[in-house]
């Protein structure tokens, strides 16, 4: 594939903007990364994701591509060569897109966690569910990894002890190091500011 | 493949249940369906969906499959010698996971949710999915629908859409749902046409009767819990 340019809008520090980051770079794809002022004027991603006009939204060579979860699998696609995101047997990706699923409904709720770990037993993570290298549902599950510490100081959130889950630990401390999230995940100013202006933007509405 | 064991724990209203089917009778799969009564629910339901003890669920030589569009999914790659549900390219597949997404979370629930409503909370139910099929309608002219996402054949967003169109009679009578017309959304109204012809429709849609009598016990039962 692709000389085709490859830009990503997204709002900063956003989960959804962070999967698609970490897929991203998981690819080793080039990009440019443009990040969207949500009172600006002129909203691009309007005319890219007329269906929900969110953000983030993939541009690749004139497509537009939407959504996180469609993002993510586009660009698992669109750069086959390396890093696959699934494995090869049918039953292990149906499991596979079980467990993303399942993390993309469930990720706020400090119970599921153990459930979490059901999952990681299913796919033998080591440390994660894609094996050595992160795949579809380490994407879901990562920007967790980024935002616990929030939830526990802000929203007094009890996390599982490593003693309860275990496999989740392993797999907070190994995307920790990843490399592609070094890129993907903000800094824990740009969280705060992000959460505030979520927080606004909920009560406003 | 050969001498496999496919089951399918089911319910025959639950139009969750019709996408595993349709999907299976597209491929030409043989497999048991196991009819599940829910009350109580069996302990085969209960050790093979231990998360959402929910059906449908696909069980294929002891392995658990849960989950319809995961099912569908599945069924796909499982058995890929018998035509692909989705398309080769990249963006196009991107794209049918897209509008099977939208027509999940944004058509499939709200006439259910309009069924169980009153008052302004049904009419805002109605209206929503008034606008959503209008929306689903763009989906069909991108994707140049002859008459299904998939083309000629059914595909995954197909069978995503399809049981809508099986309870499609009861959503009218009974929750007073108004589709766009045919003027104003011809791909969806062809759809409709062309998933009830099909042979897998037949197996997959219960008797619109049995249906019908169905709804009216759960509006009661919804009725009298309120």
């Amino acid at each position: 594939m692709s000389t085709d340019s490859v830009k990503l809008l997204i709002l900063r520090a956003s989960p959804y903007a962070m999967r698609a980051i970490l897929a991203l770079e998981a690819k080793g794809v080039k990009y440019e990364l443009i990040e969207e002022d949500l009172s600006a004027q002129s909203q691009l991603w309007l005319e890219f994701n007329p269906v929900y006009k969110k953000i983030p939204v993939l541009l690749h060579g004139g497509k537009a591509i939407p959504e996180s979860l469609f993002i993510v699998l586009y660009v698992d696609e669109a750069w086959p060569e390396r890093a696959a995101f699934f494995p090869k047997d049918p039953y292990a990706r149906a499991m596979t897109h079980f467990c993303g699923d399942f993390i993309d409904k469930k990720v706020a709720h400090v119970s599921t966690y153990c459930t979490a770990q059901f999952g990681f037993t299913q796919l033998d993570a080591k440390p994660f569910f894609n094996g050595t290298g992160i795949g579809y549902a380490d994407i879901f599950l990562a920007p967790l990894a980024a935002w616990l510490r929030l939830f526990v100081e802000l929203a007094g959130i009890r996390a599982p002890t490593a003693e309860e889950a275990p496999k989740l630990h392993k797999f907070f401390n190994a995307i920790r190091e990843h490399p592609a999230t070094k890129v993907a995940f903000p800094d824990p100013d740009e969280l705060l500011s992000y959460v505030i202006l979520h927080l606004k933007r909920t009560m406003a509405a | 493949m050969a001498a496999e064991d496919v089951k399918l724990l089911s319910f025959w209203a639950s139009p969750y249940a019709m996408r595993a089917i349709l999907a299976l009778e597209a491929k030409g799969v043989n497999y048991e369906s196991i009819e599940e009564n829910l009350n109580p629910k069996s302990q085969l339901l209960l050790e093979s969906n231990p998360i959402y003890e929910k059906i449908p669920v696909l069980l294929h030589n002891g392995k658990a499959i849960p989950e319809s569009l995961i099912i569908v999914l599945y069924v796909d790659e499982a058995w890929p010698e018998h035509g692909g549900f989705l398309p080769k390219d990249p963006y196009a597949r991107a794209m049918t996971h897209f509008w099977s997404d939208f027509i999940d979370k944004k058509i499939f629930e709200v006439p259910f949710s309009a069924l169980k409503a009153k008052g302004e909370e049904k009419e805002a139910a109605l209206k929503e999915l008034y606008d959503n099929l209008l929306t689903l309608e763009s989906g069909f002219i991108k994707f140049d629908a002859k008459p299904f996402f998939n083309g000629s054949s059914i595909g995954y967003a197909d069978i995503c859409l399809a049981p809508f169109v099986a309870w499609l009679p009861v959503f009218v009578d009974l929750a007073g749902i108004r589709l766009p017309t045919a003027e104003e959304a011809p791909h969806l109204h062809k759809f409709i046409g062309a998933i009830r012809e099909h042979p897998a429709a037949k197996v997959a849609f219960p008797d619109i009767e049995k249906l019908a009598a169905f709804s009216r016990s759960l509006q009661q039962r919804w009725a009298a819990s309120t």
